[in-house]
């Protein structure tokens, strides 16, 4: 089992922002340089990541890193499983900045160091379930959704929230596809009381270190109780909103993805079982078939939240 | 085309798939055919499948286009077209479902595509039995009725592919285009 080693930080640890900014500068600068990469502007040289460790997941066997970061749905950087990392330099994540909007008490843009300074990482074991059928053991490193949106104040109005990717054609591929019929962006969303689950985590890192661009830098939405596809990727806006959000698989395919989209053995994609997953990677003659659970295993956590709701009507 | 070159193409794809196959089971590079080797052989030879079939198709255009008369390596494409399909099934039985039948026979009766798809092999079956000389011979005129059931199958195979779409549509538009096109060659243009 990897543990990474932890730190936990102090009063003490937090460096001055005038020193932090310099640092910054001088790292973006010389490193960007040096290896002709764009790197997010809070990444440190080695992008070795600080945090400490939660009880998530301890008892679930990793899946090794290369398998995590080479094989992964971004239809943005190409619709191959391995796409995303082959073309992952097209994403560009220097400067990044999220807009917040719709009802809360501090809405506007903010650049991504400014909305993470406020909180210590920490690492999260978390099973991802595909819609696909194929999941992942991994070790996220980032913060709650709940700690994050509160610093934005949702007001009373706010009964779900609305993320939104980056809109980039002239630099991701994916989205210059004209074989594709996805309306980009990429949006997905959250009641208000799934966002502010324990569960629901806001990843920056993964194996102790930043986010590769093919797992959805700078930031990504983990939600391991419903499909993949809710764990919004590479997120540029965060919206509260009074009604439930128009979601890209959704409009797609209606009756193949729905809003909530809970991992639920009982009800079947219209083109395949749900009732079991084959866990990564997989062997030529070892398909590594694995049970799915109700909520991914996450029943006793989330599945209050579900109490009154059919959920084979609203899957 | 020398029968050299035709065996070398019909072999290409099992060349390609014995050096992944060398590549993950010896050489230990585990991710060579993605992190879901069984998902990546279904879509290869699914997708070869889909081309020795379209390469059958291309025989009598390309004659009657006064091009080459390439009617002799018909049989062997057909053959290797069946052959791949086949291996198609076998990955998928295999590779993803465990070889678990309660899951094959849901799949039959709750998945269109993969419905269409059975039948399309279902369809080449007897083609692939009768593709001798000596069927030929004892079937006369019938023979040549049995065969037209290669159109019937070309249809299920556009549907399987275009029922399989969820956003990216190429491959069913490529192929779909490409048989429109060698169909239109076939029966339209000015016979040879």
């Amino acid at each position: 089992m990897l543990i990474k080693s932890s730190t936990l930080l102090t009063e003490a640890d937090v460096t001055p922002e005038a020193v932090y900014r310099q640092r910054r500068r001088f790292m973006q600068g010389a490193v960007g340089a040096a290896l002709g990469l764009s790197m997010p502007a809070w990444a440190t040289q080695s992008s070795a990541l600080t945090y400490t460790q939660t009880q998530y997941g301890q008892q679930d066997t990793l899946t090794p890193e290369d398998v995590v970061t080479s094989y992964n749905n971004f239809y943005e950087l190409g619709t191959g499983k391995n796409d995303p990392v082959k073309n992952a330099s097209e994403l560009k994540t220097a400067n990044w900045s999220i807009e917040v909007a719709g009802h809360a008490e501090k809405t506007g843009v903010f650049h991504l160091e400014d909305i993470l300074k406020q909180n210590p990482l920490e690492e999260r074991i978390y099973r991802l379930r595909c819609v696909e059928a194929w999941s992942m053991v991994i070790p996220w490193v980032g913060l709650s959704l709940a700690s994050m949106l509160k610093q934005f104040a949702p007001t009373s109005k706010a009964k779900y929230v609305k993320f939104t990717t980056l809109h980039d054609p002239k630099h991701l591929s994916g989205q210059r596809n004209a074989f594709s019929t996805i309306d980009w962006p990429y949006v997905e969303g959250l009641r208000m009381d799934e966002a502010m689950n324990e569960l629901s985590f806001m990843a920056t890192g993964l194996y102790g270190k930043a986010l590769p661009n093919q797992n959805g830098a700078p930031i990504r939405l983990v939600v391991p109780w419903k499909y993949g596809f809710k764990s919004i990727k590479s997120i540029v806006k965060i919206e509260f909103v009074e009604s439930e959000p128009e979601t890209t698989w959704n409009k797609l395919a209606p009756h193949e993805y729905g809003f909530y989209a809970n991992v639920n053995p009982t009800v079947d994609h219209p083109r395949w079982s749900q009732a079991s997953e084959r866990r990564l990677p997989t062997g030529l003659f070892n398909i590594r078939k694995v049970p799915t659970q109700m909520f991914n295993g996450y029943g006793e956590q989330v599945a209050y939240l579900y109490k009154h709701m059919d959920l084979a009507k609203y899957y | 085309m020398p029968n050299v070159f035709l065996w070398f193409v019909i072999a290409l794809p099992a060349i390609l798939l014995g050096y992944g196959f060398f590549k993950i089971q010896i050489a230990g590079d585990l991710l060579y055919w993605t992190a879901e080797p069984g998902k990546y052989l279904v879509h290869f030879t699914g997708q070869w499948a889909i081309g020795f079939l379209l390469m059958t198709f291309a025989i009598t255009p390309m004659r009657k286009i006064g091009w080459v008369n390439w009617v002799v390596y018909r049989r062997r494409l057909g053959l290797a077209a069946f052959a791949y399909a086949v291996l198609h099934l076998a990955c998928y039985a295999v590779m993803m479902l465990g070889l678990d039948l309660n899951i094959l026979v849901d799949d039959f009766a709750k998945r269109p595509y993969i419905f269409a798809g059975m039948l399309a092999l279902a369809g080449m079956l007897p083609m692939a039995v009768t593709s001798t000389k000596g069927w030929q011979r004892r079937l006369k005129r019938k023979w040549k009725v049995l065969h037209k059931l290669m159109y019937v199958v070309v249809v299920l195979v556009v549907v399987h592919l275009w029922w399989q779409v969820r956003q990216d549509f190429a491959l069913a538009l490529m192929v779909t285009l490409t048989a429109l096109l060698l169909g239109l060659l076939r029966f339209k243009s000015k016979a040879a």
